[in-house]
């Protein structure tokens, strides 16, 4: 193997390009592993670095996707974490916690776009973690504060709200 | 519908505008009265199946709620695509059934009661690995507790906690006493915490060792299981905060975990309510009005419905009753219903069943009670507002009388990871 480690520059759809490894990036993303596994023929015998464009994403969102990435998948910084809360050895506590907690601490339009960038990138912990973040935004909220907090517009009639609060009264 | 060719118009002038949704196009009519940076409509942004899987991870009350939000999202909730991933109601109940005629002679069951769900409960539990059996114990928002008993001689066994769902599953450490104790239960509150508790009951027969002719199986110490933790603790029952004395419990009193506290019915007319820690925090007396005598014919038990405890009692005159706890902190049980079984069974069938049948369970989210009726091994559903009796399942002849409720949990980042 090289001894070298060898990068990729990602480029946002705003034209800026970040370096990640591409051990880390590989890692992390299923979509990039793939962008990444489809150039290595053409570059097998090159020292260039490949560049590969990513233009779902803006540059905001990507450095902020990065920063987690690096946090969660460098082999090298990471401590063993379970994945799955219930069935973890117990006393384990998540060592990113409390970094996972600051990163998803963000205004909602920055958070969606990351649950996107997520999505797009194929990185099932930032998904789960930026899903689970909007739900909790949801949770012991009104509806009309939920409505408000995400722009949505009751679209429902009187009557149809007044049968749907009427079936699910329990739930107020 | 009225709205019909409104509808038309709007799909109409979507297509123009080449917007996916009914609220980007409703945002798009709206933008130019909104101030320079107000809220973009970011939810309306994400495609659908995203946005059910933020749903996904709601608690089954938060998600009832959002069908309020806009049609979008009630459609989403509702749909039966959906329906597996998002949070789960009542799937259907584990039963026994015990025949000698037959191999094996214990054999263990699921009925569903909702025709939404596919029968894909594999009530064997195949996922575990091989035991000799295993015996339900409880089950307590998608996870069950099972004792598996192993092949050897003496017997001993394996504490299971597992889901069914995801297939799952951690032995508890040995308490010392688990497989001793004949009440064990399970408490795990997924909107509250992924950890779960596992309560043992010691009585007084096993915490002496004797072999039981000089003890009542008074409850003698309360063993508590924390997963997060590791490690039982143990609290002994040496002063009681309430009147009681001491406490016992059959066998089949069903455990209640709500707000992170136990609760159970006892003997002696009340249902108490257990911590964590194994501490008895308080008794809440049963609604009947002053001598309560145990009678395993007529059980009292506790459940869980609609965020509120709810008692079912059968009187004397096989009158089954429905109370709920309106004020938790109270002690006010108030009259939910009233069973007339003279009006469900008809006068000539009233007799035979009277005597003849048991409530089994109350749904967690609808005002709608469980019913087995022993004369002819079926499970019925009543509705209380209504008044409706629905027949769900034959039981087959031989079934035993613990029906476990279970509701399946599919996604476990349910909680909050504090």
């Amino acid at each position: 193997m090289a001894s070298e480690k060898k990068v990729v520059f990602l480029r946002s759809s705003d034209g800026e390009a970040f370096e990640v490894s591409e051990e880390v990036i590989s890692a992390a993303s299923v979509t990039i592993k793939g962008m990444i596994d489809e150039e290595s023929p053409s570059r097998a015998d090159t020292a260039a670095t490949t560049t590969l464009a990513i233009p779902n994403v803006t540059a905001a969102t990507l450095s902020r996707v990065l920063h987690y990435v690096n946090k969660h998948f460098d082999a090298a910084a990471v401590v063993g974490r379970p994945d799955d809360y219930i069935f973890c050895a117990p006393g384990d506590e998540h060592p990113l916690a409390r970094f996972d907690d600051d990163f998803v601490d963000v205004d909602n339009d920055t958070l969606i776009d990351l649950v996107h960038a997520a999505e797009y990138l194929h990185i099932k912990k930032l998904f789960d973690l930026t899903c689970k973040a909007v739900a909790d935004k949801l949770k012991g909220r009104t509806i009309d504060q939920i409505r408000e907090t995400f722009g949505i517009v009751n679209d429902y009639t009187v009557e149809e709200e007044v049968e749907v609060y009427r079936e699910n009264s329990w739930a107020f | 519908m009225a709205g019909a060719p409104k509808k038309k118009r709007l799909t109409r002038a979507m297509a123009d505008l080449r917007i996916s949704s009914f609220e980007s196009w409703i945002r798009h009519l709206a933008r130019g009265s909104k101030k320079n940076g107000s809220t973009r409509d970011v939810v309306a942004d994400l495609p659908d199946d995203i946005l059910v899987d933020i749903l996904s991870r709601l608690p089954i009350k938060s998600l009832c709620r959002c069908k309020l939000v806009s049609t979008r999202w009630r459609n989403l909730i509702s749909h039966p695509e959906h329906s597996k991933k998002l949070a789960q109601t009542l799937a259907g109940f584990f039963y026994e059934s015990y025949s000698k005629n037959r191999f094996p002679k214990l054999a263990r069951h699921f009925t569903n009661v909702s025709r939404a769900i596919d029968p894909f409960i594999d009530p064997s539990l195949s996922f575990l690995p091989e035991y000799k059996s295993i015996d339900i114990k409880d089950s307590c928002n998608g996870l069950l507790l099972c004792h598996c008993w192993k092949h050897t001689d003496p017997a001993t066994m394996d504490s299971v906690v597992c889901n069914p769902a995801t297939e799952k599953w951690v032995v508890v450490p040995d308490s010392g006493w688990s497989s001793m104790v004949r009440i064990t239960r399970l408490g795990f509150d997924p909107a509250v915490s992924s950890h779960f508790h596992v309560f043992e009951f010691v009585s007084n027969d096993i915490w002496y060792m004797d072999d039981g002719h000089n003890f009542d199986g008074a409850i003698v110490a309360v063993a508590v299981y924390s997963s997060k933790s590791g490690v039982w603790s143990l609290n002994i029952n040496n002063h009681l905060p309430i009147p009681l004395g001491e406490f016992a419990m059959p066998q089949d009193s069903k455990g209640v975990f709500f707000n992170g506290i136990l609760h159970l019915t006892t003997f002696y007319g009340m249902v108490l309510a257990i911590d964590v820690e194994g501490k008895v925090l308080r008794g809440i007396p049963f609604p009947i009005s002053t001598h309560y005598e145990y009678d395993d014919s007529r059980p009292v038990h506790v459940y869980l419905s609609q965020g509120h405890l709810y008692l079912t009692t059968i009187s004397d005159g096989y009158q089954p009753s429905i109370w709920v706890l309106e004020d938790y902190n109270g002690e006010n049980w108030t009259l939910k219903h009233n069973v007339n079984l003279l009006h469900l069974f008809g006068a000539a069938n009233c007799s035979k069943v009277a005597d003849n049948f048991s409530i089994i369970s109350i749904h967690p989210e609808h005002d709608m009670i469980f019913l087995v009726c022993q004369t002819n091994s079926i499970l019925l559903s009543y509705e209380m507002d209504h008044m409706r009796l629905r027949f769900i399942s034959h039981l087959g002849r031989h079934y035993t009388s613990d029906h476990i409720p279970y509701v399946p949990l599919f996604s476990e980042s349910l909680a909050d990871e504090q």
